[in-house]
């Protein structure tokens, strides 16, 4: 009866001082459910500790558009935390 | 190289920019951002830019957009330089060309506001006394002295309360 759920695999990407502070430009994950993007911060902050004071600077892209930390991520979702931007 | 319309690796040169004119636009308003050297109270050796590059691109695309519906514009030029910049050198140029020169001016503010307000794109700042920091973090400026960003971090602030 228990069918055994495909993991749902998104892609996390780092910038800027966050890239900085995890030594990664990106993370592969492989939830067990659908999680919301701010459960995946919530994980990260725990799995990152140079992270924390700097996620909650950020804005949240999937896939190229801004979306709330409400947003549950599908599979092959490309979830970016986008630092306080500085170009120009 | 240009990576693509609005993103290059290579040196921004301003001479093509003043190279054709057309008799249609009246006004050409051309805007260079350029490397200053003291930054902070500091002087910078160089700096590094990065980009997401695929959201930066549209992003460009579509400020270019909006742009171009909320003023009677001929031609938008957008393109910022990635990678390793020094003092003296063009960051970003905006070539807005329109019949009047009002319409020009203003997408021309406009576009160079939101570029630096909106696109993720960031600069890596590396000073000759061999700090570096991130421009645009809390860990270099405290928000308060933030003040071309103000409305950012308040949003991010919002952000942040509801994450945390």
């Amino acid at each position: 009866m228990n069918a055994v759920l495909p993991k749902i695999k998104v892609t996390v990407l780092f910038f800027a001082v966050l890239k900085d502070a995890t030594g990664l430009k990106r993370l592969e994950i492989e939830l067990e459910r659908p999680q919301t993007c701010g459960q995946i911060l919530r994980g990260l902050s725990d799995q990152f500790v140079n992270l924390s004071g700097l996620l909650q600077h950020c804005r949240l892209a999937v896939n190229g558009a801004f979306v709330d930390p409400s947003r549950v991520l599908a599979g092959g979702d490309e979830l970016a935390l986008l630092p306080p931007v500085s170009g120009g | 190289m240009e990576k693509n319309a609005y993103l290059t690796d290579a040196p921004i040169l301003a001479q093509p920019f003043m190279a054709e004119f057309s008799a249609a636009a009246g006004a050409s308003i051309l805007f260079f951002g350029i490397v200053r050297q003291l930054s902070h109270g500091k002087h910078c050796h160089y700096l590094e830019y990065e980009a997401y590059e695929p959201m930066a691109v549209e992003q460009i695309e579509s400020l270019k957009s909006e742009a171009l519906q909320k003023w009677p514009l001929e031609q938008v030029t957008i393109l910022h330089r990635l990678g390793r910049i020094y003092p003296g050198e063009i960051a970003v140029a905006i070539d807005v060309r329109s019949a009047h020169r009002d319409d020009a001016y203003q997408a021309s503010r406009f576009l160079i506001e939101q570029i630096k307000h909106q696109v993720p794109i960031w600069k890596k700042e590396y000073f000759e006394d061999g700090t570096c920091a991130w421009g645009g973090c809390e860990t270099t400026q405290s928000p308060e002295t933030f003040d071309s960003n103000q409305w950012q971090w308040s949003r991010e602030r919002e952000l942040a309360n509801e994450l945390f």
